[in-house]
């Protein structure tokens, strides 16, 4: 420990002694230890975890939660695993509610969520929780759908889902699914393999912004059909790839939206509002296929 | 889109005068130049359109971009109890209120006042409506309660 003294921490962090004192009795936080006489010495690393804090929420209760999650190491994706390796759905809808007293929903689930499903992915003999692991996460994904505002946007993305099963790849789609719209856009998820005439329905429905192909199971054959579709019903809309969904291993002319929903959900806004995106399509104009 | 023009809901007038206040006791003005609050030590010293905020007393939340409360001042605990943490959807609705919070944690428009059409505090039963306005820092919006 650095061993500060209660008038150097208390300048530290720009409060009075008295109010640092007072933290200690009602929160517990941060915690000094005791010289032989007596005197409270503070551990720097909490004060400097707890100045930070400070300045990123809007009570006092919430930076002490901050500072001391982050004084607990990088666990909480860890955390929500063992709540995983128990089949506790209680126990991990409380990990996240913690974490959403922190951060945004879309930080917990990027931060949190998806490295916890990830984890629990792959490892011999335990499909059981990976299982129960998306089954939950595709659950409480699905609540924060229902829960979100209205579009604020004219903006529709149309977003072909390539992925297979219950794999925290499908968990990622519906991740910048549900990113998407709280960012305001219009949106709508429609499987990869949908027949020609069923896309052009949606097509004419969502008169979409921009396209984006996600989840790792499309091939290219898949994704000529796709296009041709859209072209068909006379859409300029661009198509963008997220998370390597191209089924391609060298270069390709797809830009690329990113590798999380936030990045992604980011780049995309930034496209459409500098005008990068063409607006919507000729769709309507045109009935005639290029 | 103007929140003005929202129905149900009216700006405040277009002069606009930031002040500060304490995310927990309501005192506006203070030491600005601190983070927390001197006066009660368990609020952080935000800022927001003066015309937002008159009166301490006055229950406050401040609500993030995500719709959740993340402060609620001393007067709003008693009213409401312990609520940082839970959607503001969860406890009062209202037609225009969603949009006009999620402009002001924006840092979108003024100051505007909304009708709530359903509490969640036997507290506020009855007619009451909502002065949203931004406020921060982090970006926010501060929502007002009042009887109607």
């Amino acid at each position: 420990m650095s061993g500060i003294r209660t008038n150097a921490a208390a300048e530290l962090l720009g409060v009075s002694p008295n109010t640092l004192r007072s933290w200690e009795r009602r929160f517990n936080y941060p915690t000094p230890r005791r010289t032989a006489g007596g005197h409270r010495q503070y551990d720097l690393g909490e004060l400097e975890a707890l100045r930070r804090a400070l300045l990123e929420t809007h009570n006092i209760s919430s930076a002490i939660q901050v500072a001391q999650q982050r004084g607990e190491g990088p666990s909480s994706a860890s955390r929500l695993v063992e709540a995983f390796e128990r089949f506790d759905d209680h126990l991990a809808d409380r990990h996240m509610e913690e974490s959403l007293a922190l951060r945004s929903i879309e930080r917990t689930v990027e931060e949190l969520m998806l490295p916890a499903v990830e984890l629990a992915e792959g490892r011999e003999g335990r499909e059981a929780e990976h299982e129960f692991a998306c089954r939950w996460a595709t659950g409480w994904l699905h609540s924060a759908r229902r829960v979100a505002p209205p579009a604020t946007r004219d903006d529709g993305v149309l977003l072909f889902d390539a992925s297979t099963g219950l794999t925290a790849d499908g968990l990622h789609v519906q991740a910048l699914e549900l990113a998407l719209r709280r960012a305001g856009f219009r949106v709508l998820l429609l499987s990869v393999g949908l027949a020609q005439e069923r896309v052009s329905r949606a097509m004419r429905a969502l008169d979409p912004t921009a396209l984006v192909l996600c989840g790792k199971g499309a091939t290219l054959d898949t994704v000529g059909r796709l296009v041709y579709a859209v072209r068909q019903h006379g859409s300029s809309a661009p198509l963008y790839e997220y998370r390597g969904s191209m089924p391609v291993t060298g270069s390709h002319t797809i830009p690329t939206l990113g590798q999380g929903p936030a990045e992604a959900t980011q780049t995309l806004k930034t496209l459409v509002d500098a005008g990068a995106v063409g607006h919507r399509s000729t769709a309507r104009l045109s009935a005639v296929a290029r | 889109m103007n929140l003005t023009a929202v129905a149900g809901g009216h700006s405040h007038g277009s002069q606009k005068q930031d002040v500060g206040f304490c995310s927990y006791c309501g005192l506006i003005g203070g030491d600005q130049r601190q983070r927390v609050c001197s006066a009660c030590g368990l609020g952080m010293r935000l800022r927001t359109d003066a015309s937002a905020l008159r009166s301490p007393s006055t229950p406050f939340l401040i609500v993030t971009p995500d719709g959740r409360v993340s402060a609620a001042s001393a007067s709003a605990e008693r009213d409401l109890a312990h609520v940082v943490g839970q959607p503001l959807a969860a406890l009062f609705d209202g037609p225009d209120l969603d949009r006009a919070v999620a402009r002001a944690a924006a840092g979108e428009g003024g100051v505007v006042t909304v009708a709530l059409t359903r509490t969640g505090s036997r507290r506020f039963r009855g007619p009451v409506q909502a002065t949203v306005a931004p406020c921060g820092e982090p970006p926010a919006a501060l929502v007002v309660l009042e009887r109607a």
